[in-house]
């Protein structure tokens, strides 16, 4: 069943250098019970269309110039703020990448669960420390009961981000937004956190909307993947057809930059260039500068192929069968 | 030691800096001073008995009379005065621990309602002049026991008979040109400017912090506008905008004098809290509030408020000593409340006449007052400041 459904969505900021088009006309789907990878290089414009979702673009110089984001068919960019506001926290939570900061320092982690409670559940506070105890058991904190009452500063990152997360479930959401929500932990936490999302998908049919840079992760946790470039959506697939059969030839360089994708010996691959600036995003496709299968038609829009079942390739030249096989080697 | 809130932390580091410590213990023995005033100076006798009659205080009842203290603001010092030695009994000598917010809200009714009785309270015994009274009926051979405070003398009460005294045992400072008692109306003088220092900074920290914030928050237009506001403020020469200011009102009381003073200083906590609005307002905790549903006096009040209160508390204890240098210089130029004992009203009557100790006193008293409100206000900086804290 489909959760969320974004059409054609364009995010972009005014600056006083000019309009960067952040987020320019991308759709993708996420189902119940369903982990979807977004991934792409730093600046692609994950995290603004993560934000757009809750409409929490800072404003000015942001803004959704058009699109649709459904939710239960619900449009959420044209609701009112209100109506908004009662989704948020309660039927879509967010959790951020920097557990540091996260949280407001003057609260205790106990209070600032007890907000979001009362505020979506009317929660009393008795009802509401029994909830938050469950909740910290639930992501994984020792002693919970004593936690509650425990200041941020007095918790590590990996214990702060759970609180995160605790906040985020608290309210049982049937979408999360986890925007890199592992990148500033250590590993073991890393993979702890990640094995609590593939849980909450299995046991609740929670839907997660995974934003990384890490394909590793990826490849452990998603169902389906939606890689981004300069604002846009190149490809989607889900995790299996990504892997064995990357379309687009900027998920193949992708791919290829990972340390266990190159042959023992051989020297990491990077794609060349770098991710040209939202100033002057280049005509027709934008990976065109740096791609190797460039040819002159890809000044034009990129048409959609569809390669798979559910598998589709914004590009004009995208690989076929088995043939970026031969790319990698 | 295990409580580990950002106040207490604070408090911990700035019991560290042993000056603006004491300072602090001083600024508050001055604030004792200043409810006790009573008790040390007045020209009512604590306990009065004429032959055998019955035993009566003066002092007591005059505290709530309208006659005596002309003043709202002395009445409410005397108020808790009155409710300052019970509660000092419950808190001090009993073996009260935890912090006891019933007694603590008794107490606060008690000193609305005692407030309220002394708005209909009018003794008609107020204007007698009890030292006069007694020499009045040992003369006519009535037999007169009575305990006066220490400095048997009303600020207010006129001796023309003994004008411009030099100092004395009677008159540790001497009287002035009407002959007050000059050390009795310092003590009072205390009153005027703990509550100058006090109610102005409270005044204009609300509106400094409100506007801020919302520029802060907002952004954009409201930003600019209220950004220009602070811009026009600060354009003027705050005195001259005092001076301007204080020659529209006809009959000044001390109240108008807090008043311009807190509208000449809003723009300082206006322009920080601005500033720390505009700093949190892209912290991640205060996305995430937004993100759970929170609304925006919610995301202002209760998240991003807390953050941005330490500076703004620092710079209200730098404020508490420029309201007191403001009002004194505004009373010293001759455009306070004539009708109030404050430090500038007596300094500027030292200056009127010449008399040194008249000058020396409030001169001293000021600088010293305001000296403690700096260290204890350099002492909290610090104490704010985390790359200082061990
Ligand atoms: N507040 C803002 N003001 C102006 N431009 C912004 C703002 N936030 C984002 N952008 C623009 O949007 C682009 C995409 O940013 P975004 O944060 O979505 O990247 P990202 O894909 O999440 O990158 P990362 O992996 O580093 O988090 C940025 O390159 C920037 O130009
Ligand atoms: S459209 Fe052309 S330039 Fe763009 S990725 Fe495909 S081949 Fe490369
Ligand atoms: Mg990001």
């Amino acid at each position: 069943m489909k959760l969320l459904e974004i059409h054609d969505l364009k995010t972009h900021f005014f600056t006083d250098a000019g309009i960067l088009p952040s987020v320019d006309g991308i759709s993708f789907e996420i189902n119940q019970g369903e982990i979807l990878g977004v991934v792409g290089e730093s600046g692609c414009g994950k995290s603004v269309t993560a934000m757009s979702i809750l409409r929490i673009i800072p404003e000015p110089p942001g803004r959704i110039v058009a699109g649709r984001i459904l939710f239960d068919g619900h449009d959420l960019v044209s609701m009112p703020i209100e109506a908004l506001r009662k989704i948020r926290g309660r039927d879509i939570a967010m959790i951020f990448q920097e557990p540091m900061t996260s949280l407001n320092p003057v609260y205790t982690v106990g209070e600032q669960l007890r907000e979001v409670l009362s505020l979506h559940l009317g929660l009393d506070d008795d009802a509401a420390r029994a909830r938050i105890v469950e909740m910290f058991s639930l992501v994984g904190i020792s002693e919970p009961a004593m936690r509650v009452d425990a200041y941020p500063h007095q918790m590590s990152g990996g214990m702060k981000q759970r609180v995160m997360i605790a906040m985020a479930l608290c309210c049982s959401p049937r979408l999360l937004i986890a925007d890199e929500p592992t990148t500033a932990l250590d590993v073991t936490v890393q993979a702890q956190i990640l094995n609590l999302l593939v849980k909450l998908r299995d046991e609740r049919g929670l839907g997660v909307m995974l934003i990384t840079h890490d394909l590793g992760v990826v490849a452990e946790t998603c169902d389906r993947v939606v890689v981004m470039y300069a604002g846009r959506v190149v490809e989607t697939a889900c995790v299996q057809d990504l892997f064995a059969h990357p379309s687009h030839p900027y998920t193949v360089g992708l791919l290829q930059s990972l340390p266990d994708a190159a042959k023992p010996g051989s020297r990491l691959q990077t794609i060349p260039g770098n991710v040209p600036s939202p100033l002057n995003f280049p005509t027709g496709c934008r990976f065109r500068d740096r791609c190797s299968r460039a040819s002159s038609a890809c000044s034009l829009e990129p048409p959609l192929h569809v390669v798979g079942d559910g598998h589709e390739v914004r590009c004009h030249h995208p690989y076929q069968g088995g043939e970026h096989e031969h790319a990698i080697a | 030691m295990s409580s580990a809130r950002y106040s207490d932390l604070v408090w911990h580091q700035f019991k560290k800096y042993t000056l603006a410590y004491r300072s602090l213990q001083m600024l508050v023995a001055l604030l004792l001073l200043a409810v006790f005033a009573p008790l040390l100076a007045s020209d009512k006798p604590l306990l009065w008995r004429v032959s055998n009659g019955p035993w009566e205080s003066p002092w007591f009842w005059s505290l709530f009379d309208r006659n005596v203290y002309e003043g709202t603001l002395d009445i409410v010092f005397n108020v808790m005065l009155v409710l300052g030695v019970p509660s000092f009994f419950l808190f001090f000598v009993g073996a009260v621990r935890e912090p006891p917010v019933r007694t603590l809200r008794v107490l606060l009714v008690l000193f609305g309602i005692l407030l309220l009785f002394t708005l209909f309270h009018h003794p008609s015994h107020a204007k007698i002049s009890y030292p006069d009274l007694e020499k009045i009926m040992i003369a006519e051979g009535q037999e007169v026991t009575s305990v006066y405070p220490l400095l048997p003398f009303g600020f207010q009460s006129v001796d023309l008979s003994n004008v411009r005294s030099p100092i004395s045992w009677a008159h540790p400072l001497g009287t002035d040109n009407a002959g007050r008692d000059v050390c009795t109306r310092m003590i009072y003088g205390t009153r005027i400017s703990m509550t100058v220092g006090l109610f102005s900074v409270a005044l204009y920290m609300v509106i400094g912090t409100i506007l801020g914030a919302l520029a802060g928050y907002y952004g954009g237009r409201v930003d600019a506008l209220i950004l220009r506001l602070i811009e026009v403020m600060l354009s003027i020469p705050s005195l001259f905008l005092i001076l301007a200011m204080a020659a529209f009102v006809e009959k000044r009381s001390i109240f108008h004098v807090m008043l311009i003073i807190a509208a000449v200083l809003w723009t300082t906590p206006a322009r920080l809290v601005r500033g720390e609005f505009m700093r949190l307002r892209s912290m991640e905790f205060v996305v995430a509030a937004v993100a759970s549903g929170f609304g925006k006096r919610h995301i202002m009040f209760r998240e991003m408020l807390p953050n941005a209160l330490g500076p703004v508390l620092v710079t209200a204890t730098f404020g508490v000593a420029s309201s007191i240098l403001i009002e004194s210089t505004v009373s010293f130029l001759g455009l306070g409340d004539i009708t109030v004992p404050s430090w500038g009203q007596i300094l500027n009557t030292g200056r009127s006449t010449g008399m040194w100790t008249l000058i020396l006193a409030p001169g001293i008293a000021i600088f010293i007052t305001v000296s403690l409100l700096n260290l204890v206000g350099e002492g909290l900086r610090d104490a704010m400041d985390p790359k200082l804290r061990q």
